[in-house]
């Protein structure tokens, strides 16, 4: 068995290099997620804890980087809005809270626990109260979804016998966890100014914010409206500049798909332009 | 010349071999690449990890692995109990000489978490110990194997005191990043520290009253550098292919060789003859290239060759491992895998003298592993098994087999 190694390598990366020509070469890695992983989908109280205290611990940090618009009437305006979209969430364990930005960017963000923010440059692009409500349905679909909480693995502190064999053998894990804990924070932080959400969850946030808009009463078609009136150029350039919201025509074709095989065309909900508009001053 | 063990044998055998007596094998399991299977999951998989690693013990086989790793930050220890017993048959006759080796090893930590925009480690490995032990007593028999009480070199009592103690480390830091995301380069930078003692003792009282002593003594430290570059790339969904190479390069070595004597013919015990040197020993490159089939969340298999390249009087070997994953649940999941850990000596010759020992081992490994949502902890055991030869007298070529048994414990923890 010694040597004649180059024969042996040469076959196996001949293997691979036939097996990988047959295919796009823009394989996912998920192939690599083990069974065990699917013991942390059930979700305890002391982990909705954690992923509260982890998403309050970001929105200090969205609101140490952009500053609340301090206005109690605009607030009070989104918070209802937003508040009549979280009830039908699925997630009513979470204190949702919802505030304005004080920025140009046209944006939005939510972080774990319920925390969701939108700018007031994206409210200035936004037509009518359905358009508002969808990009507060899109934010909060991102908690319901737990998008953040899973990528970060925001888990409670585990209380195994397990885990207290692993204390004894690996030494504790007190002041690691909230090293960890924090670098979780940047990380999340980070993905929301920088990074953004891969593609995958933001059309799967798109998908479940049709239900919440249509469900609250809204009309549905209102993502897609907004999503369209701010892919301009200039618009694009500006929001990609931070990349939180990669949108464009694959977005936009797969909303179109999703609220037909849904249902949820010609519904003719409410827009509430009128409402919205009275509010245009605060904003 | 660099004082090493087998001067230190050739030493013996010069002395003994003029009284036609007794040399020493000297088992430091520097014949062999792969003694010790690194990490929890690594281990379970007989060592079939290259196209795996995706967790700490990634950090040493395939460091490009660990930017795939599921957990934000992970953490993992390895601790295991290692024996070999070695059986050097016939060597007096029907008398054999046994060593045996056993020892706890710390043998791997490692901790990984992202860091600018890829993931960073450091890890703990210990590539290789070995802690030999023989102490034997032989009585009447004559070096020959023969059985004629009447010559000179008839032996009343032969005493065997031997211990080889050789221990190597490697730490230090790695990092890992997706330049694509079916593709993932790594490199870890570990710090190479070897220490190696080896004592042996022995005393032959003839019949015809000559007494013979030898104590021979060597020691070396090496301070290196061992560089492991990783790559992973997934051709398609569920298969993944790794490859790393990897090269110890030893900066400084100091090595000192003392031996002792008294010849049959000798009155007196003559002065300690003592060498030291700093000659580096040149270690050979290895290419390690694996695939892995992700069957399913449930299921794998991987497969390594791993090439050692032929360096100074070191063959050129080609180790492989195969091994499979499958969890009965989400809970519990059992791995087992097979190996190779081929000599890089070449065959015994029975007309020559000084030659190594050579014997090819074949093992298995099998680990149960019980997760919770961020920890898991791991319990298995791997053995080996061989049949060679070894020239342990300064002739003649007695068959030598090898049992090696790893029990280790492991866990790993996730934030």
């Amino acid at each position: 068995m010694t040597a004649s190694m180059p024969k042996a390598c040469a076959l196996l990366l001949l293997l691979g290099v036939t097996l990988g020509s047959a295919l796009d070469a823009a394989a996912e890695q998920d192939f690599r997620r083990r069974a065990h992983a699917a013991n942390g989908n059930e979700f305890e109280s002391n982990d909705i804890r954690a992923e509260i205290a982890f998403g309050r611990e970001v929105a200090a940090r969205i609101l140490g980087r952009e500053p609340r618009r301090d206005n109690a009437e605009l607030t009070r305006y989104v918070t209802l809005i937003g508040q009549a979209l979280a009830s039908n969430s699925g997630r009513s364990e979470l204190p949702f809270y919802f505030g304005v930005l004080d920025s140009e960017q046209v944006n939005a963000y939510s972080t774990p626990g319920g925390y969701v923010f939108v700018t007031r440059g994206a409210l200035q692009q936004m037509r009518d109260e359905a358009e508002l409500a969808a990009v507060l349905a899109h934010e909060i679909a991102h908690i319901q979804l737990r998008h953040i909480v899973n990528a970060m693995h925001i888990r409670g502190k585990e209380t195994s016998g397990v885990m207290t064999w692993m204390s004894v053998i690996t030494g504790g894990s007190g002041d690691t966890a909230k090293v960890a804990f924090f670098q979780a924070v940047d990380q999340a932080t980070n993905l929301l100014f920088e990074e953004g959400f891969n593609i995958r969850d933001e059309l799967a946030a798109d998908r479940v914010a049709l239900m919440l808009l249509a469900n609250t009463g809204y009309d549905p078609e209102a993502l897609n409206r907004f999503l369209t009136r701010i892919d301009t150029p200039t618009q694009s350039a500006a929001r990609n500049g931070k990349r939180t919201h990669p949108s464009g025509t694959e977005r936009l074709t797969a909303l179109a798909t999703a609220l037909r095989t849904q249902g949820l065309t010609d519904l003719n909900l409410p827009r509430r332009p009128e409402r919205f508009a009275s509010y245009a001053t605060h904003y | 010349m660099q004082p090493t063990i087998n001067a230190v044998r050739c030493c013996a055998w010069g002395i003994l071999g003029a009284v036609a007596l007794y040399a020493a094998a000297a088992h430091a399991d520097s014949y062999h690449y792969n003694n010790i299977l690194i990490g929890d999951r690594a281990a379970g998989l007989g060592g079939a990890y290259s196209a795996i690693s995706d967790d700490p013990s990634g950090l040493y086989y395939n460091p490009a692995g660990i930017a795939l790793a599921a957990g934000a930050s992970l953490n993992g220890s390895v601790n295991a109990y290692s024996s070999t017993f070695s059986e050097y048959k016939n060597v007096f006759g029907d008398k054999s000489w046994k060593r045996e080796s056993s020892g706890l090893i710390p043998n791997f930590f490692g901790l990984i978490q992202p860091f600018a925009g890829g993931m960073a480690g450091f890890s703990v490995v210990v590539t290789d110990a070995v802690a030999d032990d023989q102490d034997q007593r032989f009585s009447n028999f004559t070096p020959t194997g023969g059985a004629d009480p009447n010559k000179d070199y008839y032996v009343n009592d032969f005493y065997i005191n031997f211990n080889n103690q050789d221990t190597t480390y490697n730490i230090g830091p790695s990092f890992a990043f997706k330049p694509r995301d079916d593709v993932a380069v790594g490199l870890s930078l570990y710090g190479h520290y070897r220490k190696q003692q080896f004592i042996l003792n022995q005393q032959v009282y003839r019949r015809n009253g000559e007494q013979i002593w030898t104590n021979g003594y060597f020691q070396i430290v090496e301070y290196g550098i061992n560089p492991v570059l990783g790559l992973m790339w997934s051709p398609l969904d569920r298969l993944s292919v790794g490859l790393s190479l990897r090269k110890t390069i030893v900066l400084q070595s100091s090595s000192r060789r003392q031996v002792t004597n008294k010849d049959a013919d000798a009155t007196v015990i003559v002065q300690p003859t003592i060498d030291t040197s700093t000659v580096r020993r040149d270690r050979p490159l290895q290419l390690n290239l694996g695939s892995a089939y992700f069957a399913n969340d449930r299921l794998l298999f991987s497969g390594d060759l791993t090439w050692n390249q032929s360096v100074g009087n070191s063959q050129a070997v080609l180790n492989f491992a195969l091994g499979s994953e499958f969890y009965l649940n989400s809970q519990w999941a059992l791995r087992a895998g097979l190996f190779s850990n081929l000599a890089n000596t070449p065959a015994l010759s029975a007309t020559k003298t000084g030659q190594l020992e050579h014997v090819d081992l074949y093992g298995g490994s099998f680990s149960v592993t019980n997760f919770t949502r961020n920890s898991s902890l791991s319990v298995g055991v791997n053995g080996s098994v061989g049949n060679g030869q070894a020239q342990v007298l300064a002739s003649g070529v007695q068959e030598l087999q090898v049992w090696t048994l790893t029990t280790f414990i492991a866990a790993s923890n996730s934030f």
